[in-house]
């Protein structure tokens, strides 16, 4: 299965393309914690711009952004199906 | 009590008094502290018929238990009165380092009556209390005020201040502390009440520590809570709240075109948090006791903006100075922002009434000759910055008007122009879009100083983050109607005790929850309180407040949003309001009107209270 994910800033300029797609093997089964670490072992800068000490950390990762799919968050567990547009932000919690 | 002064300074400015009055124990246990005592001062000394500017008004600053002692993000009080933009229930709450040092002063607040004759400014320190004369004062910004004020009194004293904006009694002006790394008790023209009574300025230094009844446990518990804080808020801190711009625009949250714009994300690509670290971002700063940092200070050395050197524009005010006026140059918007800070004006509301002058304009509706020959078309920068140049010193018909805030200045305009005035009870929309999430649209709807995201907080309650002490274990579905009502009430009255104890509700985005609080609030206070405890009280402040806002006349025909947000899609979503204030309502136990009911008040212990405990 293929998914496919909009990096928005500041991601989207360490992965230089605004969408990028990522092919899983096994099909729907593939959570949103096995796409973040496939983005941060593609692109560690991802999550080290967050916390270079903790980069290969997905959780804190997560922590710190938000994931979208039609619209709705994400949670870690959420299992993704394949032609997924996932969209990337730092965290959104402004106010 | 622990984690109190016990004391309230009250000046009556007509008479040029100072005295201290003894704070109740048992009222500070009803009421906490913050915008919930103030909530009972204001109830007790003011009524339906006071009106905002005179003399009878007061002007309440409060802080709370936590003010004063090192609970990450507790530096920060409240500013508490009756509003000259709403005409009810007015509160702001600022960080800072103001509200801290005034507790280190050894005061748990002040309470402001009466007028002075001329300007005038107060000094508190351990020397004593006294006002000055501030005309020479009278006129200057509130930047420079901060300045010349510290080299008066003590470098290091801590200044709340007006600009021009509250001498000039606009409906909308604000109260800005710590000059120029400033913080702004924004809302509902606090600032104003202040200018009508004369009152320049109040500096503040003090020196003594605040007592907590267990400093152990307090300080194991902050040290429990401090790295998750710290790790969840990291690009938070990084960002600041504008760093989410982008995000909220894609989620059609983000306000555009005076609400009647649906996608902008080649704008927001340019006017967003990450675009400021990486260009005019000088550094962050933070609030007393804050290990998030949220706070952006920026400087604009070359260009139009050349001379922008201070605090960096909110994510609030990038939402109503940038996407309401279609202004997508990041360094006109911290301009602006840096205007109104120094005029001492709200942000948001500036940028509301611009961006409802620009359609207004662009309808007809005000015509060349109103806006003295200001093309006030969307997404012209120069004439957004003019007006607020005009508004703060009621410049010109157009400022003039504007300066009475959206619901006003719709009213003159007559025809068709309050249609597209966006406001609740007056108070002009933050930068978050009632159709992108229910509980947003039902807290505008009902939050006691009119339409406002933080009385709330319910927007983040649709996104991710969970109370599950207030049965919210996951986050509630943003379109989703059933459930909504008792969802935004719990989450209100859960604001009301960060608002009233003192704690800046980012701490949310770090993890912190209401077991958390109530752990700390019993370390400083020694009191043995149950989460259920606090939310009783939360929920006790947020009827008192309705009851204030009921004698002013206000009830469901108030609680209502602008024709443009109840019929217009931005998205799949419009909010059915009635269904959601229905069940509010009933879970609030208030009346078909939104009154609470006798029952309710009685089981609140709003009957029996203390009214003279400080008067
Ligand atoms: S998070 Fe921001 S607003 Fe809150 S206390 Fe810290 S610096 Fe102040």
């Amino acid at each position: 299965m293929t998914v496919y994910v909009d990096f928005y800033q500041p991601f989207k300029k360490i992965v230089q393309e605004k969408r990028v797609s990522f092919s899983f093997t096994k099909a729907n089964t593939v959570t949103l914690k096995e796409l973040l670490e496939e983005i941060i072992v593609k692109y560690p800068a991802c999550s080290e711009v967050i916390a270079a000490q903790d980069k290969d950390n997905v959780e804190k990762f997560f922590r710190n952004i938000a994931v979208l799919r039609d619209n709705n968050f994400l949670l870690l567990d959420c299992v993704l199906e394949d032609g997924d547009i996932i969209k990337i932000f730092p965290v959104i919690s402004g106010g | 009590m622990y984690g109190y002064r016990g004391k309230l300074l009250e000046i009556n400015l007509t008479d040029s008094s100072i005295s201290v009055k003894k704070l109740d124990e048992n009222l500070l246990k009803k009421y906490l502290g913050g915008s919930g005592l103030g909530a009972r001062l204001l109830y007790d000394l003011t009524d339906g018929q006071t009106a905002p500017l005179d003399e009878e008004n007061v002007l309440i600053f409060m802080t709370g238990p936590f003010t004063g002692t090192k609970i990450p993000t507790s530096g920060r009080h409240a500013v508490v009165t009756k509003s000259p933009l709403t005409g009810i229930w007015a509160e702001a709450d600022v960080g800072g380092n103001w509200g801290y040092e005034l507790k280190c002063a050894g005061f748990d607040g002040i309470l402001i009556k009466g007028k002075a004759v001329k300007p005038v400014y107060l000094w508190i320190s351990e020397v004593g209390t006294e006002l000055r004369d501030a005309t020479h004062l009278w006129g200057k910004d509130t930047y420079e005020v901060d300045e010349l004020i510290r080299k008066e009194t003590d470098s290091q004293a801590v200044i709340s201040s007006i600009g021009q904006g509250g001498e000039n009694l606009v409906a909308f002006a604000s109260i800005m502390t710590d000059g120029k790394d400033g913080r702004a008790a924004g809302r509902g023209g606090v600032g104003a009440v202040m200018g009508s009574k004369y009152l320049k300025a109040i500096a503040v230094r003090g020196k003594q520590r605040v007592e907590v009844k267990y400093p152990e446990r307090l300080k194991q518990k902050i040290k429990e809570l401090a790295p998750e804080i710290v790790d969840k808020t990291r690009m938070f801190g990084k960002y600041g709240t504008s760093g989410g711009v982008q995000g909220h625009e894609e989620m059609l949250n983000f306000p555009l075109k005076n609400w009647a714009g649906e996608r902008w994300p080649e704008g927001v690509e340019k006017i967003n948090g990450i675009v400021m670290e990486e260009t005019i971002l000088k550094k962050q700063y933070r609030c007393k006791t804050c290990i998030i940092g949220c706070g952006r200070d920026v400087e604009i050395t070359a260009g139009p903006y050349q001379g922008v050197n201070g605090a960096g524009p909110e994510y609030e005010t990038i939402g109503t100075l940038g996407g309401l006026c279609m202004i997508d140059d990041l360094e006109a918007i911290a301009w602006a922002n840096e205007l109104c800070n120094r005029y001492g004006i709200d942000t948001i509301s500036a940028g509301s009434v611009i961006a409802y002058s620009m359609e207004a304009f662009e309808r007809g509706i005000l015509t060349a000759e109103d806006c003295d020959g200001l093309q006030l078309v969307f997404g012209n920068e120069k004439a957004m910055i003019e007006l607020i140049h005009k508004i703060a010193n009621k410049e010109g018909y157009l400022g003039k008007l504007l300066s009475k805030g959206v619901r006003k200045a719709a009213a003159e305009l007559g025809n068709y122009a309050e249609e597209f005035a966006i406001h609740v009870k007056g108070m002009e929309f933050p930068a978050h879009d009632p159709r992108a999430y229910n509980g947003v649209a039902l807290s505008y709807a009902t939050s006691n100083r009119g339409a406002c995201h933080v009385q709330g907080f319910t927007h983040g309650f649709e996104k991710g983050f969970t109370m599950p002490e207030l049965g919210i274990d996951q986050p509630h579905p943003r379109h989703s109607v059933e459930g909504k009502g008792e969802f935004t009430a719990k989450l209100q009255d859960l604001m009301c005790i960060f608002d009233s104890i003192k704690l800046c509700k980012f701490v949310i985005i770090g993890g912190v929850k209401l077991t958390d609080i109530t752990e700390l609030f019993n370390a400083v206070t020694g009191l043995n309180l149950t989460n259920q405890d606090l939310i009783k009280i939360g929920e006790r402040i947020y009827n008192l407040k309705r009851l204030y806002n009921v004698r002013c006349g206000i009830s469901r025909k108030d609680d209502s949003l602008p024709p443009r947000i109840l019929t217009q899609k931005r998205g799949p979503n419009l909010p059915p309001l009635g269904k959601m204030l229905n069940e509010y309502y009933a879970y609030r136990k208030w009346d078909e009107f939104g009154v609470p009911t006798e029952a309710k008040i009685k089981e609140l212990g709003l009957m029996a209270d203390y009214p003279d405990a400080v008067l």
